[in-house]
């Protein structure tokens, strides 16, 4: 039964990431369907940094500012130039792909040379991503809910209006969120590629990115809930895969829509208490 | 809110794309008839007559992917080499796929393949206005009088092998084939090593499944990692890219033993790789046009596997022993005397 908990865990943790990262942008205002392609930039150049450095520390240190640059200039497009959140989250998605997969085999080929040393489970059977994660769960709560920082986060998602008349910058204020929202999805996708994996490989993420969005939005804009949203889609994979490997005889089609269906009886569920940030997507002209 | 300089700025770009789309394409025809024209002088002496016979490849991804697409393009470049002229388009759509078939056909091509299944629909509508072209459409057995015939690499073969090798070298009397996508050269492989433990002990436990992705190794991994408890010890993944991470999973536990395919897998996991069974799309494709130069090629299913010599086993590691490398050898002898029949199914 541990073992299954550990599991869950471990699959949890990349989406659970994403999903905090997404948070902290959506709570600002800003959608972000491109979250696949940021996780995507992260676990390659974890793996970059790594094989470059010869030390995971360094690795992840490198897929970090390369996300704050593509989260700087998401932000700039989306807030300062008023770009459709959507229409920019889906092209970055694309470059995303075209660029990690055009890199990853002009540099490690093909075949598995990207493979490095990655985080080792360290206790309890998870590596350190996992408590990584769940100390962000704490961390986030306390930085949204108790800092300046985090009451203006969250008042620019909800009334920018009243943010502005307070004398704030809403975009600095928007652009931090999504600077730190960019390079928290950076570290799920580190934790993909660098302790779930070993490697990087093409197109690994498998939409992931979408998953965490939608465990953003069923656990209902709360860090808890999204680490709640984030476990539930583990078990219902971890369940999936168990049961492939246990029942030969049924149809794996059938096992694997599991995660699907269990998403939607959760939304169904949740839906009406679920309330996204009432400036969500909106483009704010500040009155300065 | 759409000024007059908006639509200008659409124009004026759709323009530049397009001449640049015109200019691409005649550097691409210039190139690939100037290459064949090239190999033509070179291979003269001893295969004049090959270069009469005009094969085309049509693919649906990049000749580089290293998989799908450049195992054919392998193939057609193993042709060129033999003195065939060749050319190929890459990156096609499938709305395209007629367009590029009829423009190839009458231009003269001899042989036309499409490599995918669904390259069929479209080679059966264009067939009937090019009787004098042959048809070849891959990874199918479906086929079409009178010049449509299909290409397939016998993956029910290659599993048959591995499935033995797993039955005799399994202690936990359970091995696993996890699989990626749910296409027809997997699930024949899948049915393939489900043949080849029976063959060996009807009591061994086969897990197959599927994940539904060739790219995502973290499934795959987690996949494995669930047949792995219910006591599998030996694992035959068929799952493109995505089996890089059964691999990644067994060297992490080093009591498992895996087994490649379609390629030499070797340096994915060298001390516990116990061998890869080989699946040989380019020298299919090679055999495919030399039949079609001799002017044998019919209307049927034409399937490359260990008969053939399209499917065989790469050299064993040092943890299979040699009776049971012998049997293996038997075994191979048995399929090409058909004293062996591998089923060639779906199911």
């Amino acid at each position: 039964m541990w073992d299954f908990f550990i599991v869950i865990f471990r699959d949890s943790t990349s989406i659970l990431l994403v999903a905090l990262g997404i948070l902290i942008m959506q709570l600002g205002g800003v959608i972000n369907i491109g979250a696949e392609g940021m996780m995507l930039i992260g676990a390659f150049f974890g793996i970059l940094g790594t094989f470059l450095s010869g030390y995971t520390g360094l690795g992840i240190l490198i897929a970090l500012i390369i996300l704050a640059i593509f989260g700087f200039l998401f932000g700039l497009m989306t807030i300062y130039w008023k770009g459709n959140q959507v229409v920019v989250g889906v092209a970055l998605n694309l470059l995303a792909e075209g660029m990690t997969t055009t890199l990853s085999r002009q540099i490690f080929g093909t075949g598995s040379q990207s493979t490095i040393q990655g985080f080792k489970p360290i206790f309890l059977g998870v590596s350190v991503m996992t408590y990584v994660a769940l100390a962000l769960v704490l961390a986030l709560y306390f930085f949204l809910y108790h800092t300046n920082l985090g009451l203006r986060i969250r008042a620019s998602g909800e009334y920018p209006i009243a943010v502005d008349i307070a004398g704030i910058d809403v975009y600095r204020v928007q652009l931090t969120a999504v600077v730190i929202g960019a390079m928290i999805i950076g570290l799920g996708g580190c934790s993909l590629s660098m302790a779930h994996m070993n490697s990087f490989s093409e197109l690994m993420t498998g939409g992931r990115g979408y998953i965490a969005l939608a465990a953003v939005a069923l656990g209902q804009y709360k860090p808890i809930g999204v680490l709640l949203a984030s476990l539930m889609f583990g078990a219902s994979n971890t369940l999936q895969y168990h049961l492939q490997a246990s029942i030969t005889k049924f149809p794996a089609p059938i096992i694997r829509i599991i995660p699907y269906v269990v998403t939607i009886i959760a939304v169904i569920i949740s839906g009406k208490n679920s309330k996204d940030p009432s400036a969500l997507g909106k483009k704010y002209i500040k009155f300065s | 809110m759409f000024r007059k300089t908006n639509i200008f700025v659409f124009i004026v770009l759709a323009a530049l794309c397009v001449l640049l789309l015109t200019a691409c394409g005649q550097t691409a025809n210039n190139s690939q008839n100037a290459e064949p024209e090239k190999e033509k002088q070179e291979s003269n002496t001893e295969t004049a007559d090959h270069s009469q016979y005009k094969v085309a490849l049509v693919l649906p991804g990049t000749i580089n992917d290293e998989g799908w697409n450049a195992t054919a393009y392998h193939g057609l470049e193993l042709i060129k080499e033999a003195g065939f002229e060749t050319a190929y388009s890459e990156n096609v759509k499938t709305s395209d796929y007629e367009a590029v078939y009829r423009g190839y056909a009458s231009k003269g091509y001899n042989l036309i393949i499409g490599h995918g299944f669904n390259f069929l629909d479209p080679a059966k509508a264009v067939a009937a206005d090019f009787p004098q072209t042959m048809f070849g459409v891959t990874s199918t057995v479906e086929y079409a009088d009178p010049n449509v015939f299909a290409i397939d690499t016998n993956s029910s073969d290659a599993g048959f092998l591995a499935g033995v090798l797993a039955a005799k070298m399994t202690k936990t009397k359970v091995v696993a084939v996890p699989c990626g996508l749910e296409i027809p050269g997997i699930i024949r492989y899948a049915t393939g090593f489900k043949q080849g433990v029976e063959y060996v002990d009807p009591e061994i436990k086969v897990l197959s499944s599927y994940t539904g992705s060739s790219s995502d190794t973290a499934q795959l991994k987690e996949l494995t990692a669930a047949m792995v408890k219910q006591g599998a010890d030996i694992i035959a993944p068929n799952a493109d890219q995505a089996g890089l991470g059964a691999f990644e999973y067994v060297k992490e536990h080093k009591d498992l033993r895996i087994i490649g395919v379609y390629g030499d897998q070797k340096a994915l996991a060298p001390d516990q790789i116990l061998t890869s069974a080989i699946i040989d799309m380019p020298g299919a494709i090679e055999q495919v046009a030399e039949l079609g130069f001799k002017g044998q090629l019919e209307a049927k299913a034409y399937v490359f596997g260990v008969k053939e010599g399209s499917v065989w086993l790469t050299d064993f590691s040092s943890d299979v022993p040699q009776d049971i490398q012998d049997l293996l050898k038997d075994v191979i002898e048995k399929i090409k005397n058909n004293e062996i029949e591998v089923k060639y199914v779906l199911e």
